[in-house]
């Protein structure tokens, strides 16, 4: 509830202030004397005695911490001209663009993720050490493209993320020197150096 | 092993037998009496200036076939690609793995060159050969099987701006293994043509070719049936990762005993209406 002595319209700050002091003075001698009276009705609680507070030394603290907030001064502020003008006009077009190219890079994001797809290529090839992957989007270089071994299904397999909307080539490399084709593509041609190649669409 | 002067020397003469080839071939094209000039308007002044070096041998022989490369690509082209080719040959991984038939396997680059073909087809297919370990000399025969198919391809396409430029060595490649695997020019001509006049993507041009090759062979379909299943496939409504269904009916449609002709008529029909899968495979199997 509001007291009624801190009414703005009616005193000045200077007065304002010495109320408030005032009416936190009268709190605390309030409650002291509650706590003084609980600590008689209570004689096994000696604890409470600690908190009794002198109301002229509660003052004085507070005189003190006020003294101090005061000998720090105003705040630094911006000069007021920094919240108009040129150097605000640079700082919103520099949010702008900043919305502008986060917006851009999320939409080619998006894009760039619709157009691809996780491809899994898969063989059977029980005893095999090791299979990779060669094809058309590797430049036919093997490297970085091993396949691994699932140990309840006994599959070799790899996962590849393609683009959509276009064909592809590929072997399978047994050991290292056995280039084979994928068995399970519905689509497969002789590549015209003594072997077969596969091919998948996306 | 090769030193780098050896490297060095052997570029030179590269390079010097490469514009000697270059000048017989062009002599040969113009044939005796020949007044130099080309019905292409392959003439000196169109040659842009790295095309006229003086003192090499063949000098002032670069000139284009007729209608090809420097109407296609614009000039400078023909003399810019035969020297980066060149020079990927002489340093690239792949390049020396091919040491022992390096200069018939540029031969043959540069009269492929000449008709237009991009030196990156040969780049891809080499890469492909010297992966899978072929040896050099059978390499250079598959090479030379290759560059025919790819002229021929090259040929089809004229001076068309289609495919572009970088999109361009994707389908030589499918169109020559098209070819390689029996498809006929009927089919490469077709597709060629739907793409011309429906701008589409040479990614789905060399897709509908690689399928159709695959199901030509599988069902023995003649050039027209093939011809007809690439327009119906290249013009379908079908995404291209649809294509290998199309595969996986035609072989399910040759264990039924249905034949390559009535195949390619059901997908024709449904295909070319704008129709599904799911009713290509209704009309195959009732």
């Amino acid at each position: 509830m509001k007291d009624s002595r801190l009414d703005p319209d009616r005193n000045s700050k200077a007065e304002r202030a010495r109320e408030a002091r005032h009416i936190a003075g009268d709190y605390l001698r309030a409650a002291d004397s509650l706590l003084n009276e609980e600590a008689y009705q209570d004689e096994a609680s000696p604890s409470i005695e600690l908190f009794r507070r002198d109301p002229s030394r509660a003052q004085a603290t507070e005189d003190a911490i006020m003294g101090r907030v005061r000998a720090l001064g105003r705040p630094d502020r911006p000069p007021a001209h920094w919240s108009r003008g040129p150097a605000r006009v640079a700082t919103i077009l520099a949010a702008a663009a900043l919305v502008a190219v986060a917006s851009s890079l999320l939409t080619v994001w998006a894009i760039e993720r619709s157009s691809t797809v996780s491809v899994r290529f898969v063989l059977e090839a029980p005893g095999a050490r090791s299979v990779t992957l060669a094809a058309d989007f590797t430049d036919w270089s093997p490297e970085g493209y091993d396949l691994k071994q699932n140990r309840e299904t006994g599959q070799w397999e790899i996962i590849v993320s393609l683009r959509k909307g276009r064909a592809y080539s590929y072997n399978f490399i047994v050991d290292g020197e056995r280039w084979v084709v994928d068995p399970s593509a519905p689509v497969f041609l002789d590549d015209g150096l003594g072997g077969k190649v596969s091919s998948i669409s996306l | 092993m090769r030193t780098a002067d050896d490297c060095s020397h052997g570029k030179t003469t590269g390079l010097a037998l490469l514009f000697l080839l270059v000048g017989m071939s062009s002599a040969i094209a113009q044939g005796p009496g020949s007044s130099g000039g080309s019905p292409a308007g392959g003439d000196m002044d169109r040659l842009g200036p790295s095309e006229q070096r003086p003192g090499l041998a063949g000098e002032g022989t670069l000139r284009p076939s007729p209608g090809d490369p420097t109407v296609r690509y614009g000039p400078g082209w023909l003399a810019k690609a035969i020297k980066e080719f060149d020079r990927w040959l002489y340093a690239s991984v792949e390049g020396r793995a091919l040491s022992a038939v390096r200069e018939g396997v540029l031969a043959v680059a540069v009269n492929a060159l000449r008709a237009g073909v991009p030196p990156d087809a040969f780049k891809l297919r080499l890469r492909e050969a010297v992966a899978k370990k072929v040896p050099p000399e059978t390499i250079l025969k598959a090479i030379e099987y290759d560059a025919s198919y790819w002229i021929r391809v090259s040929e089809m396409i004229g001076t068309d701006d289609w495919p572009p430029g970088d999109k361009s060595p994707g389908f030589y490649i499918a169109a020559g293994n098209a070819l390689r695997n029996g498809l006929g020019e009927l089919a490469v001509r077709d597709v060629i043509a739907w793409a011309r006049g429906s701008r589409g993507a040479p990614e789905r041009a060399e897709a509908a070719l690689t399928t159709v090759a695959s199901i030509a062979i599988a069902l023995r379909a003649d050039d027209a049936q093939a011809a007809v299943m690439v327009r119906g496939l290249a013009g379908s409504r079908l995404r291209v990762g649809e294509f290998g269904n199309v595969a996986e009916l035609a072989g399910r449609a040759f264990a039924a005993g249905i034949s390559a002709s009535g195949f390619s008529a059901k997908l024709a029909s449904v295909l070319n209406a704008g129709g599904s899968l799911r009713e290509l495979e209704r009309q195959l199997f009732p």
